[in-house]
């Protein structure tokens, strides 16, 4: 048997209301809301963080599908696994170049399942041109499985099926900043036969119809689309329920697996779940929920995210932290290039928050030291990981003259968990939430772009629904 | 033989500073000719008299060169020094030693910064290549770690401690006032400064000191040799300087009410100076305001106050200039301005005319010991220099 082990999901703090779009362009942009990447996150930062529980499962190889990379060129499935302290010799693969991303990788994925373990993850944060109807369709956000083999499935794949057709439907060059689409009514023709015809392959070849599916997932260029599509294939209300959402927005690759990790979240045991997953013609799959599916629960499940997000997100804060236009820096200078010999020398401390520990006194540090501060020992320190340790803020700064793309910048001074002490940047916090004594965690982040690298690192943000909500 | 420190062995006979403030007409060359020529002529010496010099600048040049070029000196050994905001102590420092070894009779000192030409607003420092994930915290932000923590240790409601902070700016520009080359040279109401804009909560605009362009200088001669010179000269009877390993942002028992180095550096001064009760002994100080928090900790840090009492010794005014100790007479960085190389030496240059009976409207009543303090980095780590200077020998 081979599936899916585990899910977890991530989605950004904040969402704006498609009504706040709207009354930007003096149009209708729809209801509800849709999520909105922070100025500091990525498709690759938020797939840490949606990854990020996964360590535990050993995975062999990480898959990383997006259709907005951080680089055309450098992988960011090397940067995921670091973040993740895997080891080196961990696969590493990109998958990208259209929506179909999230299947390709998905399938390739199970195809290498005997040999371990492979944690796939699809992120997206894609730009859309201001007032176009994509803009308040899109959201961000991403959704991680563990593929794997053995009694831990919760959900083993039963069939597969392709269906590729020649198209221009929805596209982007390789110079493009935002999504090009054609006509609405085009669109939808143009993926119609695709589907059937997929649907048709995988159903036959499980040998079962269309009656016996519980949960019907179709994730195309955008959620209405998807969602007549289903219906044309002839489904109920019930098959389509997960599909079914005004407060996410679309996620691009991450759309149809967090389709499917709603089905999954509510099924049973040996329930169906049908994932038509349209790109240049549409990929079909199978899965069937096994008995493990009742003792499985995310460590952040989407009610999580429901229950605490920020959903006041203005238009202008959207514009600013999307860089759609451009502002002025001020009189200070811009970020310095990181340095190449550095960034490699610090791969695994900065990636992976990897500080060190002294082996005569037991003081722990980050960023690693080799003389001990407290006892003098030199070259006695063991690596010691920040990562998932309980973190409290000792005292902090709220910086209005920091280069940043939204200030004002927030500083702590955060002691953790085991002894060590680091500076901080706080992200997803307004300066009245910061005070001495607040919990909060690390979550990874872009931290700015220089000379073309986009420097990555751990933030920490106020510990979310403990003490913060209003 | 033990250790005894620079204890009067060496004097300074001749000062120059100039007017700090936005020298938009003039370049560090002018700025270190005019300081020099002031001190020269202050000391009643020419250049070729000088034996050896230092320059003290962060940013404003390279080598011994940036004052051999300027001065045209004729091939005497300069060495530029730098040790951040503390650069112009450090450079005194230097030469004070120099001299007190014996290897040069007469040693001339230049601090310079001239910040305004980068086209900035504050201070910007050339960031050395790193991996990038240092926070590009700014200058007064990082200082105003300190008011947050010391707010809710001693505990003060925020608009208490803001007054405090505000109430040490006010000082500072009560006393700039008084002096021609302070940058800023008015007062400023408190409700003013409670409400200027916000640069890194809880600090304003008016929190912080002021960016100038500026030199100052000295010239220093052995203790022996000084009455050769002039009738007055200001004895050196403490230098010292710590630089920290910077456990306050690696460990927890740093609490950020306090900076460590200064503790260090005064308890060797005192130590050097013969100082037991720096809080009777000690009639005025010049210590580095960068930022208002800086200066209430660094009360305590000195021993001014008693550790949780700064803040009250703000308000009952010991720190005015009409108080048992003042501090930064001339207006401090806050109102004289900070231009980094030539600070150091602009607090000597206020305890040298304090001596000397030369402040005008600012003068004390015959101060005979004075302390300056230097600060350079971050409330973490830092080097803090500490000089305790007098009037007479003792």
């Amino acid at each position: 048997m081979k599936g899916i082990l585990a899910y977890e999901v991530y989605l950004p703090h904040h969402r704006m209301s498609r009504k706040e779009v709207a009354n930007f362009h003096g149009s209708y942009a729809g209801k509800g809301t849709k999520t909105v990447a922070h100025f500091d996150e990525d498709s690759l930062t938020m797939a840490v963080n949606a990854s990020f529980p996964f360590r535990k499962y050993d995975p062999k190889a990480v898959y990383f599908a997006s259709t907005t990379s951080p680089y055309q060129e450098k992988l960011s499935s090397v940067t995921i696994a670091k973040a993740l302290q895997l080891p080196a010799s961990t696969r590493t693969i990109d998958y990208g170049s259209g929506l179909r991303a999230a299947t390709n990788a998905f399938l390739s994925g199970l195809d290498a399942v005997k040999a371990g373990p492979v944690l796939l993850t699809m992120s997206d944060r894609r730009l859309t041109k201001p007032k176009s109807p994509l803009e308040a369709e899109m959201g961000a956000g991403a959704v991680s499985f563990m593929l794997g083999t053995g009694d831990g499935v919760i959900a083993e794949l039963v069939a597969s099926a392709n269906n590729a057709s020649e198209e221009v439907s929805q596209w982007r060059t390789s110079t493009d900043a935002f999504l090009r689409q054609w006509e609405d009514r085009f669109v939808a023709y143009a993926a119609t036969e695709s589907v059937r015809a997929c649907a048709e392959e995988v159903l036959s070849t499980a040998k079962t119809s269309l009656e016996e599916i519980d949960h019907v997932v179709v994730s195309g260029p955008s959620q209405k689309l998807s969602l007549n599509l289903a219906k044309s294939l002839g489904v109920d209300q019930k098959q389509v329920s997960v599909m079914n959402d005004s407060l996410i927005g679309h996620l691009g690759t991450a759309n149809g697996p967090m389709m499917l990790v709603k089905a999954l979240s509510v099924s049973k045991p040996n329930q169906k779940i049908l994932w038509l997953q349209i790109g240049d013609g549409c990929e079909g799959l199978l899965l069937e929920t096994t008995d493990s599916i009742t003792s499985y629960q995310a460590e952040k499940p989407l009610s999580y995210y429901d229950n605490t997000m920020n959903d006041s997100v203005s238009y202008s804060d959207y514009v600013r932290w999307y860089e759609l236009f451009e502002v002025d820096e001020g009189r200070r200078p811009g970020a310095p290039t990181p340095s190449a010999p550095a960034l490699k020398r610090n791969q695994e401390q900065n990636m992976g928050l990897i500080g060190s520990k002294c082996e005569s006194c037991g003081q722990t540090y980050y960023p690693k030291q080799r003389v001990c501060v407290k006892c003098h020992q030199k070259d006695n320190m063991s690596p010691f990981s920040l990562q998932g340790k309980k973190a409290k803020v000792a005292t902090y700064t709220v910086d209005y003259l920091a280069s940043s793309v939204s200030p004002p910048s927030i500083f702590a001074v955060v002691d953790i968990e085991g002894g060590s002490r680091m500076l901080a940047q706080v992200t997803d916090c307004k300066p009245e939430d910061i005070s001495i004594g607040i919990e909060v965690e690390f979550s990874f982040r872009k931290l700015y772009e220089a000379g073309g690298i986009h420097n990555y690192f751990w933030k920490v943000v106020p510990k979310r629904g403990v003490h913060h909500e209003s | 033989m033990s250790r005894k420190g620079i204890h009067d062995q060496v004097s300074v006979v001749g000062m120059g500073c100039t007017k700090f403030t936005e020298h938009w007409d003039k370049s560090a060359d002018d700025l270190m000719i005019e300081a020099a020529y002031e001190a020269l002529q202050d000391a009643g010496i020419e250049l070729k008299d000088v034996e050896a010099a230092w320059i003290g600048t962060m940013d404003s040049g390279y080598a011994g060169t940036t004052l051999s070029s300027a001065l045209k000196s004729d091939y005497i050994p300069i060495t530029r020094v730098e040790n951040m905001c503390a650069t112009g102590s450090e450079a005194f420092r230097n030469a004070s030693y120099a001299v007190a070894s014996g290897a040069y009779d007469v040693a001339l000192v230049v601090g310079v910064e001239k910040l305004k030409d980068s086209g900035y607003s504050g201070l910007v420092m050339n960031a050395t290549p790193g991996d990038g994930t240092a926070p590009n915290i700014t200058a007064p932000a990082s200082f105003s770690l300190l008011a947050p923590a010391y707010f809710h240790r001693y505990g003060l409601e925020a608009k208490q401690g803001k007054e405090v902070l505000s109430r040490i700016a006010w000082k500072n520009h009560a006393n700039g006032a008084l002096n021609p080359k302070a940058q800023y040279q008015k007062e400023i109401s408190m409700e003013t400064i409670l409400k200027s804009p916000l640069v890194a909560a809880p600090l304003g605009v008016l929190d912080c000191s002021g960016v100038a362009d500026g030199a100052a200088a000295a010239v220093i001669v052995r203790t022996e040799d000084s009455k050769k010179y002039r009738q007055d000269p200001m004895y050196v009877k403490a230098l010292s300087i710590a630089a920290g390993p910077g456990e306050g942002m690696l460990t927890q028992d740093f609490d950020f009410t306090s900076i460590r180095e200064n503790i260090r550096a005064a308890e060797e001064a005192y130590k050097q100076a013969g100082i037991k009760n720096p809080r009777k002994e000690i009639d005025m100080a010049e210590v580095h305001d960068c930022f208002t928090p800086t200066e209430l900790v660094i009360y305590e840090d000195l021993g001014f106050s008693e550790r949780g009492e700064g803040w009250k010794d703000v308000q009952n005014g010991r720190f005015d200039l009409t108080g048992d100790l003042p501090v930064n007479p001339d207006g401090g960085l806050k109102s004289f301005g900070h231009p980094i190389g030539a600070s150091g030496l602009r607090m000597l240059y206020e305890m040298y005319l304090q001596f000397q009976g030369k402040a005008e409207k600012r003068q004390l009543n015959e101060p005979k010991i004075g302390l300056t303090h230097n600060l350079g980095g971050y409330p973490w780590q830092c080097v803090s220099f500490i000089s305790i200077v007098g009037k007479e020998l003792s």
